[in-house]
């Protein structure tokens, strides 16, 4: 028997020579079978035992790492890169905020960060803002919301099984005027959750909305006119990663009063969102310290193809209430002539029109239209063994099927993860 | 290590995985080759060339793509793979289906040709140093003609 890639065998560091030579003349006697990370090919000069390749762990795009930074006292997240259109994303940091980083030392490249032609370009300032792309890995820092006994509601379940404990709501004692102080404080083994979002940020084209109202003197019916028209994105604006405590997407609405609407020039994704998870008996209200336990929960685990719509592609052009008009410069705007007999109609078929032409990209990742996999349903791992009364053999099953559920419980989907279907309406 | 009556069980930490994937670059000096990796379109599926050669080979020859420091814009160029589509928008076994080194890495709309990236290269002092990968499946091609005043869109999904 021989041993494939000997040199790359991490599972067999902790043998000592003489234990290994021992066991391998005893598998000549016996059936030898590859075990977990192994794998065995039968050569003719005899059998070739393969080992895990050291130092070649494949991580998907967006897989973030969380660290600790002892020197500063903080959490921060390091993305691997990923693509949008085949652009890196940035991230804004100080010079300084890298300098003493732990992360000061780009791992792939074995330079320091300044190393990068970025930092050629840019002031030398301390306090100078550079853009760093996510393949010089640099590290994000993470702002953190309470969830939990001390914090907002939505518990992922994984973390429930971990001993995380949702707020009371005391809103039903406090109107009985019976509040427990006993009530106040977390049941035993409560451990407190904290939660940050990364988020990707693409600039954007955005939609503006101007209506104009005449009113009709005889019928009571008023002739609306809403113009359509693109704003630039914002100047300087890049695609980038950036920490958020909390992701709320944007929300823009009609204004009422003036009747105009102005989209954000932007699209926002979550990347991921890191979870830290305190020790035990840590009291409510606490700053995560390098003693908590990160998780990550990915959103994102391939690259991304990004598209704008075509401006107007909702409308039909040679309809006679739409008209388009365009612009010096290759700007263009879009009027439509609309007849509205009260506020709420305007407003309504004014929404129904800006929600259309809306500017909004579509993401998607590009697999060859089929290689979609969805999120492994969650298992439950509620172990209820009490049903089974005195059967002990059955009770002993159920609380093994619930530890086995328990441990594949999981914040993310087994290889090959999950992508992002194609939107279909951008080939209609 | 596990002794069984069925046979010694020998295991590893699997600290290592890799992902075989289609359309993995490899940079060597300043050249580049493609693994294998397919443009499926209706009813054909071609695989990209360098220059007129396969990407993966042709009688046990595999090209390599040049990669020249002027096709560079802020230290970053991309491996791309460009389509010429027939006036019907179909990829056909004579169209151009070939794999370039641009400073841009995707043409969306456009008369003629779509421009989808495979991978990333990293310039330092005028040498590409590293290159990403971008694409990491085979690519499905979409056309779609033109509206109005613009031009047909190229869709890789």
């Amino acid at each position: 028997m021989m041993i494939g890639r000997r040199q790359n065998f991490a599972g067999f560091k902790s043998l000592t020579r003489p234990a290994l030579g021992a066991d391998l003349r005893g598998a000549r006697r016996v059936k030898l079978q590859p075990g977990r990370g192994l794998s065995l090919t039968k050569t003719g000069l005899g059998d070739a035992l393969g080992g895990a390749e050291e130092g070649s762990t494949w991580k998907h795009p967006w897989q973030t790492t969380p660290l600790w930074d002892s020197v500063r006292k903080r959490w921060v997240a390091v993305v691997q890169p990923g693509f949008v259109n085949g652009q890196a994303p940035v991230t804004s940091l100080t010079i300084e905020e890298t300098e003493d980083s732990p992360c000061g030392i780009n791992p792939l490249t074995g330079e320091r960060y300044f190393s990068s032609y970025i930092f050629d370009q840019q002031g030398t300032g301390k306090n100078s803002r550079v853009d760093v792309p996510l393949y010089d890995f640099p590290a994000i820092e993470m702002v953190w919301r309470n969830v939990g006994w001390d914090g907002e509601d939505e518990v992922p379940k994984f973390f429930l099984d971990r001993g995380v404990q949702r707020p009371k709501d005391l809103t039903q004692d406090l109107m009985m005027g019976n509040v427990n102080l006993a009530d106040l404080s977390p049941k035993a083994g409560n451990r407190l959750l904290r939660a940050c979002d990364l988020v990707l940020h693409q600039p954007r084209r955005a939609l503006t909305s101007q209506i104009t109202l005449e009113p009709g003197i005889v019928t009571g019916v008023s002739n609306a006119t809403q113009l359509l028209g693109i704003k630039s994105p914002t100047a300087g604006d890049k695609l980038k990663v950036s920490a958020k405590a909390k992701f709320a997407p944007s929300n823009g609405g009609l204004n009422a009063l003036l009747y105009d609407y102005e989209e954000e020039p932007w699209d926002e994704r979550v990347v991921a969102t890191v979870f830290l998870l305190s020790p035990l008996h840590t009291p409510p209200g606490s700053v995560p310290d390098g003693t908590w336990q990160p998780f990550v929960r990915h959103e994102l685990f391939w690259n991304l193809a990004y598209r704008e719509p075509r401006f107007g592609s909702s409308l039909d052009a040679g309809g006679n209430d739409v008209h388009f008009i365009v612009l010096a410069g290759g700007a263009a705007q879009i009027a439509i002539n609309f007849l509205t007999a009260s506020i709420n109609d305007l407003l309504q078929q004014a929404y129904n029109i800006v929600t259309a032409n809306s500017m909004g990209g579509s993401w998607w990742t590009p697999t060859a239209g089929g290689a979609d996999s969805e999120a492994q349903p969650e298992i439950t791992a509620a172990g209820d063994g009490t049903k089974y009364g005195l059967d002990k053999d059955s009770r002993l099953a159920a609380k093994r099927k619930a530890a086995a559920a328990k441990k594949a419980l999981r914040l993310n989907p087994a290889f090959p993860y999950r992508g992002i279907s194609f939107p279909e309406e951008l080939l209609t | 290590m596990t002794r069984t009556p069925l046979g010694v069980v020998y295991s590893a930490i699997p600290t290592g995985r890799r992902f075989a994937h289609p359309f993995t670059c490899y940079l060597s000096g300043s050249k580049v080759t493609v693994s294998q990796g397919f443009i499926l379109s209706e009813g054909v599926t071609r695989e990209p060339t360098i220059g007129s050669t396969p990407i993966s080979g042709n009688g046990g020859r595999v090209p390599t793509l040049k990669l020249d420091a002027g096709d560079t814009e802020n230290s970053e160029s991309w491996i791309c793979v460009e389509v010429e589509p027939d006036a019907k928008g179909l990829i056909t076994k004579s169209s151009r289906v070939e794999v370039v080194h641009r400073k841009v890495p995707v043409i969306q709309s456009s008369p003629t040709m779509g421009r989808h990236p495979l991978a990333m290269v990293i310039w330092k002092s005028g040498k590409p140093t590293r290159i990403l990968a971008i694409t990491m499946f085979n690519l499905r091609y979409h056309w779609k003609a033109a509206s109005g005043t613009g031009y047909p869109e190229h869709f890789f999904l």
